[in-house]
């Protein structure tokens, strides 16, 4: 494959430096949601980073997804609540709401929310058939397996139990004793 | 093929297999021939129209008749000829050839078979 | 080679082409009512051991079994599997044109355009009094909208100054239509050329090298029989070869009736012993070809030397779709099976993988990835895949969405490989047969089917459907150079169902080198938002902030894109904003 003429700009973040700060997203905008009924699912996914249309080897986009179930996504706290709080919550720290959509498709009501930190880092609530939130952190240079730091999961799911699909980081299996969860700060003013 | 120590001929019955195979044999000579027929007139105008299918189809369709369809009812009619000597002779014939069949069978239980399976069908 | 015009092409019958093909399926069960009287009562009827007892008896029966099973055997293979499928399918194909043909030609027609060069010309110009009506500066009126101008009344109307100073306008307006009918004509011909020519192919690779006969019974009949049923145990492996090959050219549909008609028994011992062959044979289940092509990867793998790149790469591959225990993986996203569909090590390498088994779902979407792509990329690939299946459970109705990413071709591996449109034309062949084999297997209604090209993947994909022809229900380009064609109407799909969109910063340096933008209106798609990811900042904004230079490097797809294509997948094109 024939290398980019251009290198990638700098980014704030490699690969395994930046789950601990998603995952602390994760835990945040939770603490803030009422009656909170818990995750189903936790899963650390890819995306391929490209420039006009062409891989960039060395870089990749990770997306944290914490999906809640079926039937938790059917109440309107889950669909209409949750989406508010979100809002609210993120514009109070100054985030810029990138994506604030509503969709009826006949059948269900859509929702989508996205809101970007000044480091790239996106925050997406989506409510379709199941409510997902969403952590993406823009395009950052990939890191080895062994790099990437076990972080436990944020809103009720069992470390390592059935709902947390990160296996494929940790094929010797998911580390005892796990990384110290990263501590969210305060507030995000400086950061800004 | 060689003799057998036992040996059951009821000959009335392969005499009925044959008229059975005999009848495969035209049945099926006849169904493929219409066929066929109703074939080669879409290819002429598939043809007509340009298109490579015409004379593909009408090749393919030939091929059948003669080669697939007829391989099969000209083994059909052999092993027919075969049988009919045998039940007319009442023993096995090792040596058989469409000859044997004009020689030794019931002609004229099957009429207009003679020669039959001579030199009017591929051998294979 | 097929030599249809278009006028022959709309001139032909195609009814009498498919009732042959119905009346073949009819004679082939005809005949077989034949071969069941040869069975019940001659070799178990009037010959049977109570009637007819000896070793030759014994032949003797044998021989006819032996017949009957033949003609059996070419009943399906030849008179249903080649004649009836070849001729429906044809029929359909080419009456698929006609439809588009019947709706170009009035087209043409009413805008004053014609079809140049004679039988065997498909551009399309100007007509005479087109080009007249715009040198008397009285252009008609579908002209002056699409120009924008009003329609002269009148001799003395300011509407004609109006049209003298747009004539280069309205010229060049009338010769784009033209150009846009001229692709939309060569796509028809060219896909009804290419099913004639299948069919064509067909008809004609069944007469080389057939089976032969059961032997004549007569003196050399035990030598030749022997040979005879050896023969018979190797002709299943034979036919799956030439199949494989692609010297039999039988289409997936043929190819998928050839393999129902195996036994269980005969489908297992290819899969056992050829996996090569029945891993990539378009037509064949999914689940076979799953269990083939793991097979035949172990065993690709185990061939290869340590540290040779590609033995790595496959090892990715494998790893990727097979849990710790060997056995085949799911995907932590939807908990749907990984099916392996194929692979290779030609060129840049290829690799096709389902999340999820299209055969059993009701909607697939196949990904087809553009440039760099190749064995080497092809598990980050399917991180893309991955994302495409958790998106479509998401935003889905809760019906099962299959989700491939078709790496079949030897996609161009830098910029200026992509310039070149060969690669979409070598691989058109591939992607057509591949969406053909979907429609093929899939089990009960037919599914929604979808593909989705990416960058030049999206060029891959419109490169075959405008040429060889696609089994899609909606075709999607997303960050697209171009797509073969100057219209959405060349691509053998309802253009309400041609979807694109391109983000701000999906800026394709090489440009629309193969083709006009499908997001355009000129085009004739639908164009769906795939907003830039700070659309709302207000534009300083996007250049104070330092990551604001870093997102606008990258080609993202962002959120509202996923959402799009997504519901589009998932037959809700309705939501698509």
């Amino acid at each position: 494959m024939t290398e980019p003429t251009e290198t990638p700009p700098a980014s704030a973040y490699t690969q395994a430096e930046v789950y601990a700060p998603m995952e602390a997203e994760v835990a945040d905008l939770v603490e803030a949601l009422p009656d909170f009924p818990g995750f189903e699912r936790r899963s650390w996914a890819e995306l391929p980073c490209t420039h006009d249309g062409m891989r960039v080897p060395g870089y990749t986009n990770v997306e944290l997804r914490y999906r809640l179930s079926i039937p938790d996504s059917e109440s309107d706290l889950v669909r209409q609540r949750y989406t508010d709080i979100a809002r609210t919550r993120w514009a109070d720290r100054g985030l810029e709401i990138t994506a604030d959509l509503e969709t009826d498709l006949g059948h269900r009501v859509d929702r989508e929310l996205v809101a970007v930190r000044d480091d790239g880092v996106k925050l997406w609530y989506s409510v379709a058939r199941y409510a997902a939130l969403m952590v993406q952190s823009g395009p950052v240079p990939t890191s080895g397996e062994t790099e990437i730091e076990y972080i436990p999961p944020a809103g009720g799911i069992t470390p390592g139990g059935p709902g947390d699909k990160v296996s494929r980081y940790f094929p010797e299996g998911i580390p005892a004793e796990p990384a110290t969860p990263f501590e969210s700060p305060e507030h995000y003013e400086n950061d800004l | 093929m060689s003799g057998a120590d036992v040996f059951t001929m009821e000959p009335d019955r392969v005499h009925r297999s044959v008229e059975v195979l005999f009848d495969v044999e035209s049945t099926v000579d006849r169904q493929t021939e219409a066929i066929c027929e109703r074939t080669a007139t879409v290819a002429d105008d598939l043809r007509d129209g340009g298109a490579a299918l015409g004379p593909a189809l009408a090749g393919a369709a030939e091929w059948w008749r003669l080669d697939r369809a007829g391989g099969f009812t000209g083994l059909a009619g052999h092993t027919g000829e075969y049988l009919a000597t045998c039940a007319e002779e009442a023993v096995e014939v090792d040596r058989f050839n469409a000859a044997a069949f004009t020689a030794h069978a019931d002609l004229d239980r099957y009429p207009g078979r003679e020669g039959a399976n001579d030199s009017a069908r591929p051998e294979h | 080679m097929s030599e249809m015009t278009w006028q022959q092409l709309r001139d032909l019958d195609c009814g009498p082409v498919r009732d042959l093909g119905e009346a073949w399926k009819a004679h082939a069960e005809a005949m077989a009512e034949q071969t069941e009287r040869v069975r019940a009562d001659v070799i178990e009827g009037h010959l049977g051991p109570d009637h007819f007892e000896s070793d030759t008896a014994d032949l003797v029966r044998e021989q006819l079994g032996l017949t009957a099973d033949r003609f059996d055997d070419d009943l399906s293979d030849y008179a249903t599997v080649r004649m009836a499928t070849t001729l429906m399918e044809t029929a359909d194909a080419l009456e698929a044109e006609q439809r588009e043909l019947g709706e170009l030609i009035p087209l043409i027609e009413s805008h004053g355009l014609e079809i140049e060069g004679g039988p065997g010309g498909y551009d399309v110009g100007m007509t005479g009094d087109l080009k007249w009506s715009i040198a008397r500066l009285d252009p008609p009126q579908w002209l002056c909208d699409r120009v924008g101008v009003s329609k002269p009344d009148g001799v003395l109307d300011p509407a004609r100054l109006e049209s003298l100073f747009n004539a280069a306008d309205l010229i060049a307006s009338a010769s784009g239509l033209a150009d846009q009918y001229g692709d939309w004509l060569r796509a028809i011909m060219s896909r009804a050329h290419d099913a004639d020519d299948e069919a064509a192919a067909a008809m004609s690779a069944m007469r080389e090298n057939p089976p032969g006969l059961p032997p004549r019974l007569g003196a050399s009949y035990d030598d030749l029989v022997d040979d005879y049923r050896s023969g018979l145990s190797g002709e299943a492996a034979e036919e799956l070869e030439a199949i494989a090959g692609g010297d039999a050219e039988l289409s997936p549909e043929q190819v998928s009736q050839w393999w129902e008609g195996l036994s269980e028994a005969e489908r297992e011992a290819l899969i056992e012993r050829h996996p090569e062959w029945v891993g990539p044979v378009d037509g064949i289940p999914v689940d076979d070809r799953d269990t083939a092509n793991r097979a035949w990867l172990d065993e690709r793998i185990e061939a290869l030397e340590p540290g040779e790149e590609t033995r790595d790469d496959l090892i990715r591959l494998r790893d990727r779709i097979t849990d710790a225990d060997g056995s085949p993986a799911s995907s932590g996203e939807t908990g749907q099976p990984y099916c392996l569909l194929g692979f290779g090590t030609e060129g840049s390498g290829q690799a096709i993988v389902s999340i999820g088994d299209p055969d059993a779902a009701d909607n697939v979407n196949t990904y087809v990835p553009g440039t760099g792509g190749g064995l080497a990329g092809a598990t980050g690939l399917l991180d893309r895949a991955e994302s495409m299946a958790f998106d479509a459970d998401r935003y889905g109705t809760g019906e099962e969405t299959a989700t491939v990413m078709w790496m079949g071709y030897d996609a161009p591996d830098d910029l200026l490989e992509a310039a070149d449109d060969k690669w979409a034309r070598e691989g058109s062949e591939g992607l057509e047969s591949f969406t053909r084999g979907l429609r093929a297997t899939g089990e009960g209604d037919p599914a929604e089917l979808t593909l989705t090209g990416h960058s030049y993947g999206s060029t891959m994909v419109g490169t075959a459907a405008s040429t060889e022809g696609v089994e899609a229900d909606n075709v999607v380009f997303v960050g697209s150079p171009g797509v073969g064609t100057d219209t959405a109407s060349a691509l053998g799909v309802d253009e309400d169902d041609v979807w694109a969109t391109r983000n701000d910063q999906d800026v394709i340096r090489y440009g629309m080198v193969h083709g006009t933008d499908p997001t355009s209106a000129e085009f004739g798609g639908n164009e769906f938002r795939s907003d830039s990811p700070r659309e709302n900042s207000e534009w300083w904004r996007f250049w104070e902030a330092p990551i604001g230079n870093h997102s606008s490097y990258w080609d993202e797809e962002n959120e509202i894109s996923r959402r799009n294509q997504s519901l589009i997948v998932t037959g809700q094109g309705s939501g698509v904003r």
